[in-house]
């Protein structure tokens, strides 16, 4: 069994600490994203892993093994750089063959297996290239190959897609996927790129200063932050603040500090009586073109608000506006079928299901 | 617990970029470190060993002429490279055709030939019945009875200025290049001409390089031994490098020859405190 | 209408300028080249009355004969040869681990170990040549062959040092740790993937070092005399009498150097070059 296990992991850097007793596992067959700011401890988790940085204190466990004091090349982990790390002076094969060779496969199995890892990667037939003949987007793929074809317990990459332009990103984000899908192998994966961790992963772990904020699948990390921090993160939040005044199961109520009630889903364990942040996301936003007055005859709706628009910025798809809540501003996007001018006067409607509230304290 | 196990695991890695550096280091130390300190230690020994300012004194009293003279030497020619290169490099930033083609393929030439050999060439050259006068007496601009006598500082400098300043431009060069046309332009499109361009733009934003290479310049010229001592030789006055030579081969002075050696280190204190300081500041 | 006079004055100065820097630069070892072919040179006369190669073929060991009091230089040259391969293969030895550490670790002292190897570049060396000369007068090693190829593993440790740590820093980390990743151990990744990636500079900064043992004057002037002639030296002690052997000599030295300057221009820094002969 593969599962990969990180216990208490401290690393320092002189004053820094880059760990701070980081605890961490990654079932059989997992893909786990690392995601977080740089400086947030991601690299260092992964180096640590990879035993190119020794922790100061704690263990990490493959399986039943323990491999903190096992050096690098008898970890049994396969590893994809940001830079790919392809060495210019072989070709495909050579790059490939070289961890084989090394463990004295015959030549006939090499070969054999060259060919089936290309063919997973989708590059037949590119074994007598040197990388430097190779596109940025080939390259990786070599990279990826080369960190398979061992058959290792564990996969680690590094920021794998960073250095590609925007589509072929896209593209490869799917196809990694789709790779851990038919290989199942028990993967770690380090971005800084949100949409990414989104698509690739089983499970996301948000770090930040060296510890885990918060750990789990993606629509839980994004509907159910557990705390501010995460929720600033991860899409384009802005925040309303004020004090919680009910909780009924999952719903919340929030006041904020214009005295306005807002509906919202109660998160991180917030509690009548303390501060909380509700945590506004463009896609929750609906705009009715038209005031609250406009509305006549009815009280208005829950969770609707006048606002004003404070500018307007057109992005082909959609429209992003910043809005004036009050006293804040939300950002919330609208379809280019009707544009807004700044002044205009609008009313908008938080959904809900769709409004995590936080504790506002950051952590 | 954990924190025995962390100081065990630190304290059992033996950094191996000591084993790396030690053999290296060690050599610098013994064959480097040891005769620097040795040299300014031995200079206030006297010949029974006991402390005393009596080398500095001979050293004063006998060498003066010869400190000022190297100083002399070393001042004029930095400054004539440091006005030379910095022409020339610029020349060759801001003009291409197929003069600066030519040019920039031959003005290295020199930079790449020995002293020794650059000495044994401005010897033969600047004889005073050498190439150089012969040719201008071909011309008639001097009469071979009253030769140039060029081994002294006239040809002393020439010698250094004929290496030193393909040096200086060769770094110059390279910082230039890294300015990119746009800064120019920009000048340009401002007003400046041309000659504001270089005094404004190009000179300051290459300043690193320009001081670098006449640091340079200037601490191997107060060093250099082979071009005056084929040059001038023993004649009064010559350069520090050669009066230490005199001193070790002709007396086994080993302790004025060290004083001089001090004298040579006082030369170069500004220059040298810069070059390591950027230098440190570089690698950092 | 008025002619523009700038653009020709411009053209007409650039062709003076050219000019100018072809006779500088060629008129001294113009200079070199007549006096090596010049069997009888009197003055006042411009060139050489009598030319012929006898200076060249005494030199080269290829004819003897006492009337022009040349002798050969294949000893010299042989043992400057010889002294330079040793110097090499040492200096090598040294510089690489310690290039490699420079550039690989975090040194603590890291520091110090700079300052001490960028000391050599900023002060003059002949003091240390003075005082080694103590030191090896002690230990029997003066005017000894061994002495010589020590100061000049000592000239050429210095750029060997930096070159070769400039050359493993352009080699990202990753590299090597990819190797580790695929099974190698640290020597294996080392030997497998780093070396071969780092030889061409190593090659280049070998190639210098070679250049300035072949070349060193000052080290060995102090050190070798009066027993170890190397080709410089022998340039030297016949440049007072024998201007035509003396340039043979000085032309044989000027090769190498020449051919260098052609293989290695483009891999070297500007800096380094500087710190030759």
């Amino acid at each position: 069994m593969s599962e990969l296990r990180m216990e208490n992991l401290v690393a320092r850097y002189g004053k820094v600490t880059a760990l701070d007793r980081l605890n961490l596992t990654i079932k059989d067959g997992e893909l786990v994203t690392l995601l977080g700011p740089s400086g947030c401890g991601k690299t260092t988790t992964l180096r640590s892993v990879s035993g190119f940085l020794k922790p100061d204190e704690g263990n990490i466990y493959i399986g039943h093994r323990n491999i903190t004091d096992i050096p690098p090349e008898k970890r049994g982990i396969g590893l994809v750089f940001q830079n790919y790390a392809l060495w210019p002076h072989m070709t495909v094969f050579q790059n490939l063959a070289f961890g084989l060779e090394l463990r004295k496969v015959p030549l006939e199995e090499i070969r054999k297996k060259v060919r089936s890892v290309l063919s997973i990667v989708k590059l037949e037939g590119y074994e007598d290239r040197y990388p430097r003949q190779l596109s940025g987007g080939q390259q990786q793929r070599v990279a990826l190959a080369r960190a398979i074809i061992l058959e290792p317990d564990i996969l680690l990459l590094d920021e794998p897609l960073s250095n590609l332009d925007a589509l072929l990103r896209e593209q490869m984000r799917f196809e990694i996927a789709q790779i851990h899908k038919r290989l199942g192998i028990t993967t770690l994966y380090v971005t800084h790129d949100q949409t990414e961790a989104m698509v690739i992963s089983d499970r996301i772990v948000i770090m930040k200063d060296g510890k885990v904020m918060q750990d789990g699948r993606p629509e839980e990390i994004y509907l159910r932050p557990t705390n501010r921090f995460v929720a600033g993160f991860m899409g384009t939040t802005t925040f309303l603040e004020g004090t919680v005044q009910t909780i009924q199961g999952d719903s919340c109520m929030l006041k904020t500090f214009e005295g306005w009630e807002l509906r919202g889903i109660a998160c991180g364990g917030v509690t009548p009586g303390t501060k909380a942040s509700a945590a506004v996301r463009p896609e929750a936003v609906e705009v009715l073109y038209s005031p609250i007055g406009a509305v006549s005859g009815k009280t208005p709706a829950e969770n609707s608000f006048e606002a004003e628009v404070d500018s307007s910025y057109f992005t082909g798809e959609v429209i992003d506006y910043h809005f004036r809540l009050g006293s804040s501003f939300i950002r919330v996007r609208g379809d280019t079928k009707r544009i807004l001018k700044p002044g205009d006067k609008v009313t908008v409607r938080i959904d809900p299901d769709r409004l995590p509230i936080v504790p506002a304290e950051s952590i | 617990m954990q924190v025995s196990i962390s100081a065990t695991r630190k304290g059992l890695t033996v950094p191996s970029y000591i084993m790396l550096l030690a053999p290296a280091v060690t050599f610098m130390l013994l064959m480097y470190a040891y005769p620097f300190l040795a040299s300014i230690v031995r200079s206030f020994l006297d010949k029974s060993g006991a402390f005393s300012f009596e080398n500095y004194l001979k050293t004063i009293d006998l060498y003066t002429k010869d400190i000022a003279f190297t100083f002399t030497v070393t001042i004029f020619n930095t400054v004539c490279t440091a006005v030379l290169a910095i022409l020339i490099a610029v020349y060759f930033r801001i003009r291409q055709n197929r003069i600066t083609t030519i040019l920039s393929a031959i003005y290295k030439l020199p930079l790449f030939i020995p002293f020794v050999v650059v000495a044994q060439m401005m010897n033969s050259f600047l004889a005073p019945h050498g190439l150089l006068n012969v040719a201008l007496a071909q011309l008639g601009l001097i009469d071979l009875k009253q030769p140039l006598q060029l081994f002294n500082f006239a040809g002393l400098s020439f010698g250094f200025l004929w290496k030193q300043v393909p040096f200086a431009v060769l770094i110059m060069h390279g910082g230039f290049q890294m300015i990119d046309n746009s800064y120019i332009e920009a000048a340009r499109s401002a007003g400046a001409g041309m000659g504001k361009v270089i005094t404004r733009v190009l000179i300051p934003m290459n300043k690193s390089s320009i001081l670098v290479s006449l640091v340079l310049v200037y601490s191997q010229i107060v060093g250099t031994f082979t071009l005056p001592y084929m040059l001038i030789g023993g004649k009064i006055p010559t350069t520090i490098t050669v009066d230490i030579a005199h001193r070790v081969n002709y007396f086994r002075d080993f302790g004025v020859a060290n004083a001089l050696g001090v004298f040579s280190y006082l030369l170069v204190l500004l220059t040298a405190w810069y070059y390591l300081k950027t230098k440190l500041g570089e690698t950092k | 209408m008025k002619l523009n006079y700038r653009p020709i004055l411009i053209k007409t100065f650039e062709l003076v300028l050219l000019v100018l820097s072809f006779l500088i630069i060629f008129g001294p070892m113009s200079s070199l080249f007549l006096w090596s072919i010049a069997q009888k040179w009197y003055w006042p006369h411009p060139l050489p009355q009598e030319i012929s190669f006898a200076y060249w073929k005494q030199a080269l060991g290829i004819e003897k004969s006492l009337a022009i009091g040349a002798v050969s230089i294949v000893p010299a040259f042989f043992l400057s040869l010889g002294i330079a391969i040793v110097t090499v293969i040492i200096a090598m030895a040294l510089a690489i681990p310690a290039g490699y550490a420079l550039a690989k670790y975090k040194i603590p002292f890291g520091t110090f170990v700079m300052f001490l190897f960028l000391m050599p570049n900023a002060f003059p060396q002949q003091p240390i040549f003075v005082n080694v000369l103590q030191m090896f007068t002690r230990l029997g090693l003066a005017g000894t062959v061994p002495g010589v190829i020590i100061v000049h593993i000592l000239v050429g440790l210095v750029f060997g040092v930096w070159i070769t740590s400039a050359t493993f820093r352009s080699i990202p980390p990753s590299m090597e740790e990819a190797a580790r990743s695929v099974g190698a151990s640290a020597p294996v990744a080392f030997f497998r993937i780093t070396l071969p990636l780092a030889a061409p500079g190593l090659l280049a900064s070998s190639v210098f070092v070679f250049i300035t043992s072949l070349d060193e004057f000052t080290g060995t002037f102090f050190v070798g005399l009066p027993f170890v002639h190397t080709l410089p030296l022998t340039l030297y002690s016949s440049s007072g009498y024998n201007m035509q052997f003396a340039s043979v000599i000085a032309l044989i030295l000027l090769i190498p150097s020449i051919l260098f300057m052609f293989l290695i221009q483009r891999v070297l820094k500007a800096e380094y070059v500087g710190g030759m002969g």
